[in-house]
């Protein structure tokens, strides 16, 4: 059986009609990360409870008629919480806290019968596009262990492409499930903000987050995501999708010119010859240059630690996680909270600290809102008259370890045309598109689009369409 | 997208003036309880520095008329309901000091 290319469907009709059980599909997966996750480093924790959700899920099959993702194993990224389970967000404050509740998401697809093997690596709190600020060292990319497997959720999308599991999901403040998705060579997609419940995400950037999955094809990515989205009584953020919003058959598509000069010369040659194909197509294609998208990295800069900085102020060393010694309660606080915390996370509570103090709030983080509101408008105008935006998801493939980590800026332009879909609340995806040359193997690359929020149905349309065409290409 | 003159509105002091020293990032170090090591409070001005250097170029944009926030979801309630709570145990497990089910916290008074 080889994981790496059973898709979800396929492992549901063999369940189904009895030529396999979920005890060996799980053993399959258990075998995969058994062989590779000592090199690769991708599971930091292992579900104590494997035997008895297998049991579980196997029930719901021979009592017939079971959900497509009945005994389907998944990866849960580390800061998405499962009762009982370790969730540690990759963080030594956190090391060995046990969830007191699970995520909504983590609910829904447990009572699908899906089987959650454990907790994949990540950058710390999910700051990070490279798994590099992992407290518990970086996750490699299984196409080539020089290299990262993008971040945050770069453990789960390295789980999906080692054949360690069937989907896994992830979280995507400014890009964390789409950019490891483009340099791990799968589908990872982020809905519209609300879409998908944050009640059980450790929360990094409370406007910005959102769980999403990571799968093999646009297909079941569409299917795990209207699973797991909807309304939720502990999350009042959450929203209800409409489904069965369809995409017209031929669509106008914009192609931002900015960023485009900032291209690995290899993906920008792929990425062109995808827009011409679909120009060929008869798809409307125009090319822009759309000022709005370049302020997204700067308003995320000021937004995302502000929040961050007021979040990560509960991890005190008080009632859970690692607690350090002190001579009085300052003490305590001090101590465990810059034991517990990395480099990054760190850097980002007190640039956080910074935007909201006395005297630079209004300047900063007043002024970055009222950015963002001007860039959700913008392209609320952009959509009337485009079904989607096109972009690569990353300035090329994946780099190697060590090699942006000196300049923090490096690695924040990573996130250059992923970010934008978390400031303005809208939906993205990004799609494999073949992979580039590199000077050791070739190497996976990503197509990215972005549509109005509340179209996550056209999206996923758009993007199936998207998928044949590269297909068609490759 | 109306075409209005550069609004400076929100952003009075430019980037010049904004230079990071030791002793901020100390004081920011001190209002997030945190306690930086050498390595970091030799490095952290100047990579605070170059990160608010770029962020302000949000001061640059033509930002229009936008001034209204986008609510979609608007006084979200649910109905409270009465559950029990199973989480206890694990609750208490969790606790990094404890005595018995109680929390050990240190004296502040």
């Amino acid at each position: 059986m080889n994981i790496q290319e059973l898709t979800i469907q396929e492992a549901h009709s063999q369940l189904m009609n009895k030529t396999l059980t979920v005890q060996e599909l799980v053993d399959a997966c258990m075998a995969t990360i058994a062989e590779k996750n000592d090199e690769l480093n991708v599971f930091l924790e292992i579900h104590d409870d494997i035997d008895a959700q297998v049991a579980r899920a196997q029930a719901m099959i021979d009592a017939g008629d079971a959900p497509l993702l009945c005994g389907i194993p998944c990866a849960l990224k580390a800061n998405i919480l499962r009762t009982g389970q370790i969730a540690s967000a990759s963080s030594q404050i956190l090391t060995d806290y046990r969830a007191t509740y699970s995520a909504t998401v983590v609910e829904r697809l447990e009572s699908q019968g899906v089987v959650f093997l454990g907790a994949t690596n990540m950058d710390e709190f999910a700051m990070g596009s490279s798994t590099e600020n992992s407290s518990f060292g970086p996750t490699k990319n299984p196409h080539d262990p020089t290299c990262v497997p993008g971040g945050s959720s770069g453990g789960s999308a390295a789980a999906l492409a080692a054949g360690m599991c069937l989907f896994a999901l992830g979280t995507d403040t400014g890009g964390s499930i789409r950019q490891p998705a483009a340099l791990c060579g799968i589908v990872g997609s982020k809905t519209t903000y609300g879409a998908v419940s944050r009640h059980g995400a450790i929360a990094m950037g409370s406007s910005l987050d959102q769980i999403g999955p990571f799968a093999k094809n646009t297909h079941e990515v569409r299917l795990i995501t209207e699973v797991i989205s909807g309304k939720d009584g502990y999350d009042m953020t959450a929203i209800d999708t409409d489904w069965s919003k369809e995409a017209p058959a031929q669509y106008s598509i914009l192609v931002p010119n900015d960023g485009l000069s900032r291209l690995d010369p290899a993906t920008k040659e792929q990425f062109e010859i995808l827009v011409q194909r679909l120009a060929d197509a008869g798809h409307t294609v125009v090319r822009e240059d759309v000022p709005m998208l370049s302020y997204g990295l700067p308003v995320y800069y000021i937004m995302m630690p502000a929040e961050v900085s007021s979040n990560l102020a509960r991890y005190d060393g008080i009632r859970y996680g690692e607690r350090k010694t002190g001579n009085n309660l300052l003490e305590i606080y001090i101590n465990s909270r810059s034991e517990g915390l990395g480099p990054e996370t760190k850097r980002r509570v007190m640039l956080g600290t910074y935007i909201l103090s006395k005297g630079y709030e209004d300047r900063l983080y007043t002024g970055a809102i009222a950015m963002r509101e001007h860039m959700k408008e913008r392209a609320r105008k952009l959509f009337e008259v485009y079904d989607c935006i096109l972009s690569p998801t990353t300035l090329g493939p994946a780099f190697k370890f060590g090699e942006k980590t000196d300049n923090p800026l490096d690695m924040y332009a990573e996130d250059l045309f992923t970010v934008s879909a978390n400031i303005i609340g809208a939906p993205a995806i990004s799609l494999p598109l073949g992979t580039v040359e590199t000077d050791t193997v070739p190497m996976p690359i990503g197509a990215h689009i972005m549509c109005a929020r509340g179209s996550d149905a056209r999206m996923f349309d758009i993007a199936q369409e998207l998928e044949q065409t590269i297909s068609d290409i490759l | 997208m109306t075409q209005c003159p550069p609004k400076r509105g929100h952003f009075d002091i430019l980037v010049s003036t904004m230079r990071i020293s030791e002793q901020d990032v100390q004081h920011l170090a001190t209002l997030s309880r945190i306690k930086l090591t050498e390595e970091e409070l030799q490095k952290f001005p100047q990579q605070l520095d170059d990160i608010l250097s770029f962020v302000q170029t949000i001061n640059e944009a033509e930002l229009g008329d936008a001034t209204t926030r986008d609510m979609t979801n608007h006084n979200t309630m649910r109905e409270d309901v009465i559950r029990d709570v199973q989480e206890q145990q694990t609750i208490v497990a969790g606790f990094p000091q404890s005595d018995g089910d109680l929390l050990s916290v240190p004296k502040i008074l």
